[in-house]
């Protein structure tokens, strides 16, 4: 049961919209989420529901929940142990 | 998928068939399944994350590996020989209770949103540990991350380094670790700041002498560190961290004088250590080994990992922060010890194979004694908390708000927890339990040290899971 990435080797470097928070922006299927998030500069995983602050992933081993996201399925994922799909649409928890 | 797990459940009346449970596919894990495995031993393994490997073994993901390549190929090695012998293997599953008979894990699939019950008959914890925190002003910042977070993201993510430059604040030797790491991927590190004072000559004399190959290791460290102009400053503890255009500004004091230390960076990556994901363990039952400053929990284990509790081992992290070479030791010495227990398995080779690792279990736990006395931490190395300091992340609880509770709540974390809603949120506690811990130490010096008591669920899990299992005929999975 391990994680389908959603690529297939021939397919590897094919480039996909990925949506983040209703920015848009070129992503390489199977890449790692968090590499690309910070890559790119997007420090906003979540918002603090009490503090309202913004927070970006803390500890990268799926402990903290500092970097979970809502999916366009309206499911929660860590953004540290998620790869990239085709067409995602992330927004940061608690917004 | 769920289909899939529906056989791993075996029903009471069935004879015990020896199935051996394995939670936390890491160096230590994946070292016991293999040894298990390889002898036609029936093996299922959980593991929280997407696939096998745990911290030191993550691995890269699929797209990233066919960009830039893989990353630590022993690792990939051994994780395929796992999956070749045919092990069960549960990723993205994580364990959250255990039924009242202490023979079945209740796992949960992160991907899927269910549970399902694992039945063992030989049991090995092997979940690791994650690092201590301690809170200062602005950690909630979001260029403050651990340093496993930041190794991960230049070895396992492979960002580009684009003139990154980042600071290293904590203890223990995993800072030289991560600064290498980050050396070498071409992230500029500004500073190592170490909480203890480890690095002396009389240290590396006594390292050279008793433990050659773990001197030159660090040596090996000290010098990446020197030639490549990073400072390593000792005694010195983080006060507090300040957002800048561009970075961090980070404010030191300095524990012998008064004069404070300023730094500016970009990125901070802040851990004291590790503490042991030990929540099966307590639910077990199992009886703890010597006690610890921080209140951690370990179990008393023998060579094996043995575990007071029959059938029920521990090794690795979760049995004493040894590292994956101790690790991997311990997965051996376990795996052959049940061989032994199902199989009556003697023989040359497998006597040789235990005397090997036994003694080789023997050095790496003087090793990482010897470490522990180097990189201990008292109560006093840490300062009392500023009020407007953010003690617990999820609840978004201020240090200001343990007034009067602290002073009511006689060592009681359970208190204080109630009053506060400290340690409630998604991490349980995780990242400032420690850290309350050590708060209430220094308000009651007399207490035993204290610890969040576990309690299932103890993760997040959806409710429709427990639900489903508790329309299940067995409705007493849950204490009380």
């Amino acid at each position: 049961m391990s994680l389908e990435y959603g690529a297939s080797s021939s397919e590897i470097r094919e480039v996909t919209q990925l949506v983040v928070n209703g920015k848009s922006y070129d992503a390489c299927v199977g890449e790692s989420l968090l590499g690309f998030l910070f890559q790119n500069g997007i420090s906003s995983t979540s918002v603090n529901l009490v503090t309202k602050e913004v927070r970006f992933a803390f500890c990268g081993m799926g402990m903290c929940s500092e970097c979970e996201m809502i999916d366009e399925n309206g499911s929660i994922l860590r953004v540290c142990q998620t790869s990239i799909r085709r067409n995602m649409t992330l927004t940061s928890r608690g917004i | 998928m769920a289909d899939e797990l529906e056989p791993l459940g075996r029903s009471s009346e069935m004879k015990a068939n020896n199935h051996v449970v394995i939670i936390g596919g890491g160096p230590g894990g994946l070292a016991a399944a293999k040894t298990l495995a390889r002898k036609g031993v029936s093996v299922t393994i959980i593991d929280e994350n997407p696939d096998l490997g745990g911290q030191y073994y993550r691995r890269r993901t699929k797209g990233t590996t066919e960009l830039v390549g893989d990353y630590r190929v022993d690792g990939t090695h051994l994780i395929s020989s796992v999956k070749k012998l045919g092990c069960t293997i549960l990723t993205d599953s994580y364990v959250w209770g255990i039924s009242n008979d202490k023979r079945s894990l209740l796992v949960e699939n992160s991907l899927l949103g269910k549970s399902t019950r694992v039945n063992f008959d030989f049991l090995i914890v092997a979940s690791g540990g994650h690092e201590i925190q301690y809170p200062f002003t602005n950690w909630q910042s979001t260029k403050v991350m651990t340093p496993g977070m930041l190794s991960r993201l230049v070895t396992v993510d492979a960002i580009e380094p684009n003139g990154r430059r980042a600071i290293l604040v904590g203890s223990g030797p995993f800072l030289l670790a991560v600064t290498s790491h980050l050396i070498d991927s071409g992230v500029v590190v500004d500073g190592v700041f170490e909480l203890t004072r480890p690095y002396r000559l009389t240290v590396f004399s006594m390292l050279a002498v008793f433990f050659p190959a773990k001197c030159a290791q660090f040596l090996h460290y000290r010098f990446k560190l020197f030639s490549n102009g990073v400072k390593l400053t000792q005694g010195s503890r983080l006060r507090s961290v300040q957002d800048s255009y561009d970075g961090i500004t980070a404010t030191f004091d300095k524990r012998s004088g008064g004069e404070q230390v300023v730094v500016e960076s970009q990125l901070l990556g802040v851990g004291y250590g590790f503490k042991p994901n030990s929540e099966v363990l307590e639910i077990l039952n199992v009886e703890r080994g010597e006690s610890t400053s921080f209140g951690h929990f370990y179990p008393r284990v023998d060579r094996y990992g043995r575990t007071s509790q029959q059938n029920v081992f521990a090794i690795g992290e979760v049995s004493g922060i040894e590292g994956f070479k101790s690790a991997m030791v311990g997965g051996v010495l376990s795996g052959q010890r049940i061989l032994r227990d199902i199989k009556g398995v003697k023989g040359f080779a497998s006597m040789y194979v235990t005397l090997v690792h036994y003694l080789r279990s023997i050095y790496e736990e003087l090793f990482a004694k010897f470490l522990k006395k180097l990189y201990r931490i008292d109560l006093e190395d840490f300062p009392l908390l500023d009020p407007e300091v953010l003690l617990c992340r999820c609840e978004g609880v201020y240090a200001s708000e343990l007034d009067g509770v602290l002073s009511q709540c006689e060592s009681d974390m359970a208190y204080v927890k109630a009053e506060t809603r400290i340690g409630m949120g998604l991490c349980q506690g995780r990242m400032c339990g420690t850290a309350l811990g050590i708060i209430v130490k220094k308000k009651y010096p007399k207490s035993i040290s204290p610890g969040f008591s576990i309690r299932i669920p103890f993760r997040p899990v959806a409710i429709g899971s427990i639900i489903a299992l508790e329309s299940e005929e067995n409705r007493d999975y849950i204490d009380g």
